[in-house]
């Protein structure tokens, strides 16, 4: 028999995990969001702008080795 | 009141369905080479790589088929799903790191590495079985749960789930496949984990939980055998142990580190959320009058037309088969109709998350280990490319078709994870950890013997006892193994077992 205090406790760690993984995953995009309006809004407007590391990533044409050449 | 519910529950699922469609739209427009698509460019980070492992694991099994063996045999039903994440916390621990740094597209390609081309081929066809009958098997679950949770006949169900998830597999691969996988694992969680804690603080907590469900449903074996328990958890141990669509999780990270902490933290996630979620959900079922009485009527309802159609129906096997309802009525009763509505298109989610990670698969196998491999080996990567593309969509329809005729969802699951285990679990080990080249022949002869094995213990003897095909076959392989190793260790290595680079596969230990 599985004590009820063992499974409160396991409900407990299971909503917080829950919970933090969700922030985890929301906070990403957040994060990649805020990145690029704060590059853009000190870039001078008659002046190009300047890509993110997480932007050049998220659309750059550079192709990825080729795994089978690395092979 | 009820049609308005059923008409929420309707918007809730098409508002679904549209999103998943935008993310393969979107997910195209990136797809460059073949790389992308069958390997999202390898540059995924752990977090998703955790949400995609996550939501792959939660298939229809795991959510509405557990919350129905927990309501009818207790916590066990709960306990034996933690093998599923342990084989991934093992898998993400020991096995990710390795298999990211080798820079591999295939469980095939890995296989060849250590053991040589007749291991490849091999495990190729063992992948291939693999994925086409859980294909097969998610798709037939995808018109089964909408069947069954919004009334919608099987066929058109099969159709519209089928179309969206070949659609966004097709024009937005891998890619699309995380995407939409990181939407239906938030869906997923925070949808279960919720209702949870609704349900928990709605029956007073675990004690008065306790005093009100049947007697055994806190028992640690519930209603099962001891053997039984261990049999069943041992084949959920290894039958989705290095299945193909975790090892691309393990493949598609940014590094090994990524890999590493995106499988085994998956794991270690779902043991901790989803058998004690699980466990509240299918207990509350039980407890609640109203899904008794649906399970009930469902019963007879079942009863009603197999003696209209002259077919014989045990009322065990009827009360087992109405037990399908318990999630989706439970959902009904307890939650205001939109909360309902976000559960519904949640465990529709989970389904197709798991269909679309066979599909994406399947292609890069037929991809890799069969077009460039035998076919076009100097094929240029928009070859590759549109062979991908094509073998998604070409195979997602031939699965859609399958599910048609065969519904049988559980039976074909079984016969997959019956012949997985025995066959790739032990020579994975053996390349994993006791790696030695004077080893290779004993490693593919424990696959064959596996095989072997687990077809005589299924189709000869039946499967006696309460021993499955997978224990026997997989103590077949062992067996075979520890006796060919010291036989085969001075065996020359002959074409068919010289591994691709005898020199890079020492090294890499």
């Amino acid at each position: 028999m599985i004590p009820a205090w063992l499974l409160t406790v396991l409900h407990y760690l299971s909503l917080t995990s829950a919970a933090a993984i969700l922030l985890l995953l929301i906070w990403q995009p957040i994060k990649r969001f805020s990145c690029r309006t704060k590059t853009a809004s000190a870039v001078p407007s008659d002046q190009p702008s300047v890509r993110t590391d997480d932007e050049a990533t998220s659309d750059n044409p550079y192709t990825p080795p080729n795994p089978r050449e690395e092979k | 009141m009820e049609s308005a519910d059923h008409t929420i529950e309707y918007t809730m699922l098409a508002a679904y369905l549209v999103i998943l469609l935008g993310i393969g739209i979107r997910s195209a427009r990136k797809v460059k080479t073949s790389n992308d698509y069958t390997l999202a460019g390898r540059d995924v980070p752990w977090i998703v790589v955790l949400a995609t492992t996550a939501a792959t694991m939660i298939g229809g099994g795991a959510s509405v088929g557990f919350v129905s063996k927990v309501c009818q045999v207790g916590i066990a039903a709960a306990v034996v799903t933690c093998a599923w994440h342990l084989q991934l916390i093992f898998t993400g621990l020991f096995v990710a790191p390795r298999l990211r740094g080798l820079n591999l597209i295939t469980v095939g390609d890995y296989f060849h590495l250590k053991f040589g081309p007749l291991a490849r081929e091999l495990a190729v066809i063992n992948c291939v079985v693999f994925l086409v009958g859980a294909l097969a098997a998610q798709m037939a679950a995808i018109g089964l749960v909408t069947n069954t949770i919004l009334g919608v006949p099987y066929g058109t169900a099969l159709l519209i789930g089928a179309t969206v998830t070949i659609f966004y597999s097709t024009v937005g691969g891998i890619r699309a496949v995380v995407t939409t996988d990181v939407v239906q694992f938030v869906i997923l969680v925070f949808g279960i984990g919720v209702a949870s804690a609704i349900l928990l603080s709605q029956s007073g907590g675990f004690e008065a939980m306790q005093s009100a469900a049947q007697d055994g449903q806190f028992h640690i074996t519930g209603h099962w055998s001891g053997m039984k328990l261990f049999s069943l958890f041992f084949a959920f141990l290894l039958g989705e142990t290095f299945i193909p669509p975790f090892v691309v999780r393990c493949f598609i990270a940014k590094d090994s580190q990524h890999a590493k902490w995106g499988v085994a933290g998956a794991g270690s996630f779902l043991i901790v959320f989803l058998p004690i979620a699980t466990f509240i959900l299918g207990t509350s079922a039980q407890i609640n009058p109203d899904v008794q009485a649906a399970i009930g009527d469902q019963k007879q309802q079942l009863l009603d037309e197999a003696a209209q159609s002259g077919q014989s129906l045990a009322e065990k096997d009827a009360l087992a088969q109405a037990h399908q309802v318990t999630f989706p009525t439970l959902v009904r009763v307890t939650f205001h109709p939109i909360f309902a509505g976000v559960m519904i298109a949640a465990i529709i989610a989970a389904v197709m998350s798991s269909a679309d990670s066979c599909l994406s698969s399947l292609a890069t196998v037929v991809m890799e280990d069969t077009y460039r491999r035998h076919i076009n080996p100097m094929a240029t990567d928009r070859q590759l490319l549109r062979v991908a593309q094509g073998t998604t969509l070409i195979l997602g329809a031939a699965g859609a078709v399958c599910a048609w005729f065969f519904s049988n969802v559980a039976d074909i699951l079984v016969f997959v994870y019956d012949f997985w285990a025995p066959t790739m679990v032990l020579p994975f080990l053996v390349a994993v950890f006791w790696y030695k080249p004077t080893r290779i022949h004993a490693a593919v002869a424990s696959m064959i013997a596996g095989a072997v094995g687990a077809v005589v213990w299924r189709f000869v003897l039946k499967s006696p006892g309460d021993i499955g095909p997978a224990l026997f076959g997989f103590v077949a392989a062992v067996l075979v193994f520890l006796v060919a190793a010291p036989i085969t260790r001075l065996w020359a290595h002959g074409p068919l077992f010289r591994p691709c680079d005898d020199s890079k596969a020492e090294a890499i230990q």
